[in-house]
């Protein structure tokens, strides 16, 4: 059995290898190449137009400008000038513009391609992969991680190839300026990333205590609310508030830490920006002042100006880069919990299925291709152990044959194992010694999907689907027509229930909602299995919650659906188990009787004091 | 079973009243109180900051024309000058990182802090709710109010705390040094920008009702990977793989036109802050080259510097403002969410009640019940009345049985009890006093529920077990373990009662959870035990030993049982027969047997199989 010790879920916040998660990532982007292309094309061109604008105050500067306050030149120019420059800044907006429309849509692609292979993965995975998981944490796949894959895909990716393009190319034209001047601010880089990377060190630290922390507030949250009428009956709301509130103390406390580090970068960037400013112009005035004329180190009015301007727009994208970085490690240890989902192993990954259902004249058969056998609904157990986990057995040496058309019924009390033979014969789970067949195959041997659509199911507390009852009946087998589904619900008896609904079979229902009582929910589960109408049937009786009208055209439904199939029945009434073609008594897993009823009576043992039990309660 | 109550539409937003603001500004107040110095505190620094941030470009210009100056005419004085100039920078640039470090350290203090005092109150709130005031909300609505709501409030007040005023005070100075360098420039200036603001504002308020689209169109796929999980038996016994994943594909689809649309609006935002920007850099290079010939050349440098650099932060101001924006609709709709938790009205409240005469309020005397013409109606309306009205009385240690088909009226009657409800019309009397004359702790004390939908919390078995009582020593743990059949499976786990079970998981199966939910109650020793279908998942035998303790131990003990089966309640000292909200019978098996129809009904059939 597992135990949880943590209420809220593990929460990491660093990817594990860093460029194979990004390779992935990127991966769902690639779908389109071309528009992929164009997109950095488009960035970079952006970038480029906008830092040359920089570059082109020293060139207006010295070439137009003074020129024309020198009279050598007609000012019309000046004009010229500023119609190049908004036609060039007006061709970068559009072509930023359309990389911003194709982005978001190929980044939306992306994510909608991987919530698919989420969904599909999580449609084909085992059921033990629902045992270990708890809904909220496959809930959390397609919202939270998802959502920081989001972030990452629409801005850092933008964010993050605008900045290093503009680092560089700033670089470089710093360079073209004055190259001494761009070395002594070029120092300024690692202490500029030396800072950052100190603060967002600790910021990561405190963002994944407070991501930590988050969690348990959210589960400490939704775990007492839940029970919160049973706080209430308890008169435990000072007590609850109490723990909630140290929760809230010591989120806050992570959370103040967290935010407070990833900000500090802000002002502590922007002044180490001045004193760069200043000390470039410091070594200007001493350039000047000491008549060094080194070629590329030449200063004028125009290179200050720009060179200035560049230097003011040189950290800004440093400090982005490292925002981004969060964002994106953030996302990526997202994408491998997403990652890891996909990577799980099928429910058919080791299957070596042979047969398959064919469908021919109405008739269904098996087959391998060469072979047909028809699907009568023989089933025989031989010696099957099973266990959900190792080393703890839940079945031991189960033997035990059904013939066609035959009603098992499984009697036992609670944890003796009932469901989980159920759970073996429709394969949600793999046995792990014995052999199961059916008409003579090995189960192993039959495709899953195959062999589950030659039997069906009701279990004790049934699952609706949102949409209509008419959906939800019609569940069992989507070519049926709308007359057969309400005659389904007719033989199921459910259709007493269903015409006193205000639209009758086309009431929408949601599936967490409780307009309908457990028994009604059965009703249509039966009618489900009454519209697809396979030769095997598995049926958990309800135990409970059952208003007794509702039991009697339970018990009527599932008599007619009984009829000329293989049933296995988990039994909790008296009148299902005494029409059993046999009984099997489960204790601790095993079969300790077997019979019919009046056979098991005579043997005085098990069933014996059931019945007796339960006769001296009635 | 509670199926007629009404959920609120979460999607509708519903205006308040007078009072119902006022009710929750309550709570913003209290938190602001808090938390106001840092906010004052954080106000004159950022005063401070500004001065410091806006005197730089004027000293740059200084520096700059000061370099310039030097290109021409290269002497000591100038480089003086200059050296001076580096001085006063670089002093400005040491202040602005102290005054930059604490704002940001007074505004995130402030913001975190009054998030977190808004909520506690929250959750405090909550923990008053009436069960009718928990109908109105959804579990998993109230914990996004608590983490998501919050955090959006909290992002809000950082950001007004960090800019607020900053960006207004940037803005004027700006403003007001562009003026004074020259008028015409300035003007044309602050118009582009207020032009680029009015488009920024333009597209938010388009994109802003896009949102809760994506928020709904998010929620329809959350539902459809809820279905998946939890139907997912059902969806592979009938191989309905692909049919379920076409669904999927749909709301996905769906989803994802919506994002593209909000993404892409959103998105073209700072495009168009930089194509402004990039328009007034060429403006000012323009303007002041059309006039060059008027300017002496050295101070044209500086003038340019110093005019991109305020255009800059102009431009940058009402960016700033848009995002602001974004951040005050998401924060006022979130607020909106709380403010509905807040107003909510609390209809049992918690109110101290003190000695009157020979009566305490605070103690329950007898396990006597007397329901006088009771009634309860979800809606409040006498007229549709979900049970009642009624008149019954039962005495201190008796056992009765109350049964009747599913929405007859079996829980609906037994909340009045506890003051889980209150009645709408009538009265109910335990121990001889109307139950609204105790103190709500004090009854509940007094009564110990174990209700159909029973939960454990996560915890060892014993701590759950003490939630009945906090000081019960081990005898007594012992004996609520004993009595409700549960010591027989706890003593073979490993850990025996410090066994760590969790609300969803599956160290013990419903049979067991309901035995340790009946443990839970016993521990209390309370006067009225009240059990509502709490044994159905329990096996007949266990079932009955159970029982069986109830006649023996629990003598002076009045105990209510809801069943479904008749088979359950046959032994009771009285059987209630219900019947769609109305008492159809009440009597022992034998005397129902004969004269009440419905009951006779109800065990024909349950015994038909038997009979058979």
């Amino acid at each position: 059995m597992e135990r949880v010790t943590t209420r809220g879920s593990t929460y990491r916040t660093k990817p594990k290898n860093v460029f194979q998660s990004i390779k992935r990532t990127l991966k769902y982007l690639s779908a389109s190449k071309v528009k992929f292309t164009f997109c950095i094309f488009a960035i970079f061109l952006n970038v480029f137009v906008n830092l040359s604008g920089t570059y082109l105050i020293k060139v207006i500067l010295d070439n137009v400008i003074k020129p024309i306050s020198e009279g050598k030149l007609d000012s019309i120019y000046s004009l010229y000038v500023f119609l190049g420059m908004i036609g060039c800044y007006a061709l970068s907006f559009l072509f930023y513009i359309i990389e911003i429309m194709l982005l978001v849509r190929i980044s939306q692609d992306g994510l909608k391609r991987m919530r698919n292979e989420l969904s599909n993965k999580l449609l084909n995975l085992p059921l033990t992969f629902y045992d270990k998981n708890t809904h909220g944490d496959i809930m959390s796949r397609f919202t939270n991680d998802i959502d920081m894959i989001n972030e990452m895909y629409s801005s850092s990716f933008n964010e993050i190839l605008i900045s290093v393009l503009s680092v560089i190319i700033i670089g470089v034209y710093l360079f073209v300026l004055n190259w001494v001047m761009a070395l002594v601010a070029f120092v300024f880089i690692p202490i500029v990333l030396m800072t950052i990377n100190f603060f967002s060190k600790r910021t990561r630290k405190e963002f994944h205590a407070t991501q930590l922390k988050l969690g348990e507030l959210e589960g400490y949250s939704e775990e007492i609310l839940q029970g919160q009428r049973i706080v209430k009956t308890f008169n435990k709301e000072d007590d609850c508030l109490n723990e909630f509130k140290q929760i809230n103390t010591e989120f806050n406390e992570h959370s103040f830490k967290s935010v407070f580090n990833s900000t500090l970068t802000i002002p502590i960037v922007n002044n180490i920006n001045s004193i760069n400013f200043v000390i470039c112009c410091l070594v200007a005035g001493l350039l000047v002042f000491f008549n060094v004329n080194i070629p590329g180190a030449i200063v004028t009015t125009g290179v200050l100006a720009s060179f200035i301007n560049f230097i003011r727009q040189f950290t800004r994208p440093l400090n982005r880069i490292t925002q981004q970085i969060n964002v994106v490690l953030a996302a990526l240890a997202g994408a491998d919990r997403v990652f890891n989902l996909l990577d799980m192993k099928d429910e058919d990954d080791n299957d070596n299925a042979v047969y398959s259902l064919v469908e021919e004249d109405e008739k269904r058969y098996w087959t391998d291709g060469n072979v047909k056998i028809a699907v009568k609904g023989d089933i025989r157990l031989y010696g099957v152990d099973f266990s959900y986990v190792k080393n703890q057995p839940i079945l031991h040496d189960i033997s035990l044959y059904a013939k066609p058309g035959q009603k098992i019924a499984f009697v036992g009390s609670t944890g003796a194992g009932k469901t989980t033979i159920t759970n073996l014969l429709t394969r949600f789970y793999d046995i792990d010694e014995g052999r199961i067949t059916i008409d003579g195959i090995d189960l192993s041997k039959i495709d899953r999907k195959s062999m589950r659509k030659s039997m069906t199911l009701v279990l004790q507390d049934t699952h609706l689907f949102s949409g209509t009852i008419m959906d939800n009946i019609r569940f069992g087998n989507l070519n049926a027509t709308d007359e057969e589904c309400i005659e389904a619900g007719k033989i199921s008896h459910a259709d007493n229930f269903i015409n006193k609904l205000p639209d009758g079979y086309n009431t929408v229902i949601s599936g967490t909602n409780d307009t309908l009582s457990q028994g009604q929910r059965q009703l249509l589960s039966i009618a489900r299995c009454a519209v697809s109408n396979p030769p095997i049937l598995i049926l958990d009786e309800a135990t409970s919650s059952v208003d007794t009208r509702t039991e009697k055209y339970i018990s009527m439904g599932m008599d007619e659906l009984m009829k000329n199939k293989t049933t296995f029945v988990i039994a909790h009434r008296l009148s299902t188990v005494q029409n059993a073609d046999a009984i099997m008594v489960l204790e601790h897993g095993q079969i300790i009787e077997r019979g019919n009823h009046e056979e098991l009576l005579e043997e005085r043992g098990r069933y014996y004091s059931l019945c007796i039990g339960a006769a001296k309660l009635e | 079973m509670a199926t007629n109550v009404i959920k609120d539409n979460k999607n509708k937003y519903v205006k308040f009243t007078k009072e119902q603001k006022k009710e929750s500004f309550k709570y913003y107040k209290n938190a602001f109180k808090k938390t106001y110095k840092y906010l004052l505190l954080d106000f004159v620094f950022m005063v401070l900051d500004v001065v410091c941030e806006l005197s730089i470009p004027f000293v740059s210009k200084n520096l700059v024309s000061g370099v310039g100056r030097l290109v021409e005419n290269n002497t000591w004085e100038v480089m003086q000058d200059v050296c001076i100039n580096v001085g006063i920078m670089s002093a400005l640039a040491v202040l602005g990182l102290g005054f930059g470090i604490m704002c940001m350290y007074l505004s995130t203090k402030f913001a975190n802090l009054f998030t977190y005092s808004i909520r506690n109150d929250l959750f405090g709130k909550i923990q008053q709710f009436s069960f009718k005031n928990l109908d109105h909300f959804d579990v998993s609505s109230l914990v996004t109010r608590i983490t998501s709501d919050c955090n959006n409030i909290r992002l809000c007040l950082t950001m007004i705390g960090r800019m607020g005023l900053k960006t207004p005070l940037m803005v004027i100075v700006s403003a007001v040094y562009m003026f004074i360098m020259d008028f015409k420039l300035a003007f044309i200036i602050i118009g582009i920008a207020l032009v680029i603001s009015i488009i920024l504002t333009l597209i938010i308020t388009k994109a802003v009702p896009l949102f809760s689209v994506t928020q709904k169109k998010l929620d329809n796929l959350n539902l459809e990977v809820e279905e998946q999980c939890n139907g997912i038996k059902e969806i592979k016994a009938f191989v309905k793989e692909d049919y379920m994943l076409g669904k999927f594909d749909k709301a996905n689809e769906s989803l994802k036109q919506t994002s593209v649309k909000v993404y892409s609006l959103i998105n073209v935002n700072y495009p168009i802050v930089l194509f402004g920007l990039n328009i007034v850099n060429a403006l000012i290079l323009y303007y002041f080259g059309m006039q060059a010939q008027a300017f002496d050349y050295d101070s044209l440098s500086g003038l340019i510097s110093s005019f991109t650099s305020y255009g800059i932060t102009i431009l940058m101001a009402f960016n700033f403002f848009s995002v602001l924006l974004l951040q005050l609709v998401r924060a006022t709709a979130s607020k909106h969410r709380l403010d509905e938790v807040f107003v909510e009205e609390i209809d049992i409240p918690y109110i101290e009640k003190t000695k009157t005469g020979d009566f305490d309020p605070n103690l329950v005397l007898s396990g006597d019940i007397e329901f006088k013409n009771c009634g309860l109606s979800y809606h409040n309306d006498p007229n549709k009345l979900a049970v009642g009205p009624l008149n019954l009385r039962i005495n201190q240690g008796e056992i009765v049985g109350i049964v009747g088909g599913t929405g007859s009226g079996k829980t609906s009657l037994i909340n009045l009890i506890p003051r889980l409800y209150d009645t709408t019309i009538g009265e109910v009397k335990v121990g001889g006093v109307n139950v609204k004359d105790y103190s709500v702790q004090a009854l509940r004390d007094a009564i110990g529920v174990v209700s159909q939908k029973n939960l454990l919390f996560s915890g060892t078995i014993k701590e759950n077990i003490l939630w009945g009582k906090k000081d019960a020593t081990d005898e007594e743990l012992k004996q609520a373990l004993d009595l409700s059949c549960s010591s027989e499976f706890v003593n073979t786990f490993l850990d025996k009662e410090n066994t760590y079970v969790s609300q969803g998981g599956k160290s013990v199966s419903g049979g067991q959870k309901q035995r340790l939910s009946i443990a839970r109650a016993l521990i209390k020793n309370p006067k009225i035990l009240i059990l509502d279908d709490a044994t159905s998942a329990v096996d007949t035998i266990t079932e009955s030993k159970i029982k069986r303790a109830f006649y023996n131990e629990l003598k002076d003990t009045t105990v209510l049982l809801i069943a479904q089966r008749i088979s359950s309640v046959k032994d009771a000292d009285k059987i209630i027969v219900l019947d769609n909200g109305n008492m159809v019978g009440l009597g022992k098996h034998d005397e129902l047997l004969k004269s009440c129809k419905v009951y006779k009904e109800i065990y024909e059939l349950q015994n038909s199989g038997v009979t058979e």
